[in-house]
């Protein structure tokens, strides 16, 4: 649904655009942005581009890096969180996105590398 | 929390769907995403399965000693002012070590429970523990042996090399890994101050 309405597409776009520099592949752009979110969501995103350009492709390869190095954040915190009432969970969750970013950009970089 | 989101994901996506004129687009995407979603569930069964298995079995042999054995002397490290003896030490390297072998739901549990024990001696009260952040940080970077899920995704998709893929995969992740520890040190130095 969420795909369809364009408003990943309008989000990714804007992500792109500011680091087009450091994320070279347009197309895993809506991963990067969802992977956080929800882990179902991503993953379905994930199989949906790696049907478009291919498994084995370089963009195929840089998708399935990511979706197995990265870890649902929203979840973690989520699951944590619940157990930590009236608590500030802020902090954990920069964070946690922190964490993720950085996950992306090591995953280009081994495929530029060349391990992937 | 999860329940929000994703109100607010069907949500949005209407909203967006009648902005941007694509209402039809959206409303048929409902079916077919979940035509699609089950049929690669079916295709996806048997590979998991297979894993689950695997490290169920991995589970109950020494591999998880050896595992705990080499997380031990990193968590001296990233966990240095927690009590070794407690049982939140315990579980948090328990919680590692299945984290590890790709058991998220196994791993969960054992983390609660660390969470609840270090909670106990959570000096601040409406705040994270330092432990509490230093593990919810670790728990986010994920630190994964063998990617199951994505080696299966790869092989249901046709690729040549389902696994090829695992060292890029552990590359990226000991990076987020350890450079989410240092992140997380320098916030709890600065949040000292």
């Amino acid at each position: 649904m969420l795909s369809s309405s364009g408003i990943i597409d309008f989000v990714s776009e804007k992500v792109y655009s500011i680091l087009k520099n450091v994320i070279v592949f347009q197309e895993i752009v809506p991963l990067a942005v969802l992977r956080p979110i929800s882990g179902s969501t991503a993953m379905a995103i994930g199989i949906e581009i790696m049907q478009k350009v291919g498994v084995d492709s370089e963009v195929g390869r840089v998708v399935s890096c990511i979706m197995g190095a990265s870890e649902t954040t929203i979840y973690v915190i989520a699951i944590y969180g619940s157990k930590l009432k009236n608590k500030n969970i802020k902090p954990a969750m920069i964070i946690g996105f922190i964490a993720d970013f950085i996950c992306v950009i090591s995953c280009i970089i081994a495929l530029k590398i060349g391990i992937i | 929390m999860l329940n929000y989101i994703w109100c607010f994901f069907i949500l949005i996506s209407i909203v967006f769907g009648i902005g941007s004129g694509n209402i039809e687009a959206v409303n048929n995407s409902v079916f077919s995403s979940i035509e699609n979603t089950m049929t690669l569930m079916l295709k996806m069964i048997g590979g998991m399965c297979f894993w689950s298995g695997i490290m169920e079995i991995a589970m109950h042999t020494s591999i998880q000693e050896k595992l705990k054995n080499f997380i031990k002397p990193l968590n001296n490290i990233i966990f240095s002012k927690l009590d070794k003896a407690s049982s939140a030490y315990e579980n948090i390297t328990m919680n590692m070590a299945t984290n590890m072998l790709g058991l998220g739901n196994a791993a969960t549990p054992l983390g609660l429970k660390a969470v609840e024990e270090l909670e106990k001696t959570n000096p601040y009260k409406d705040k994270l523990s330092d432990e509490e952040i230093m593990f919810i940080a670790i728990n986010t970077a994920s630190l994964q042996v063998i990617p199951t899920s994505i080696i299966t995704i790869r092989s249901t998709l046709g690729s040549n090399s389902p696994g090829s893929i695992i060292l890029g995969v552990w590359f990226s992740t000991i990076i987020a890994f350890v450079s989410i520890i240092v992140i997380t040190k320098i916030y709890l130095k600065l949040r000292r101050k």
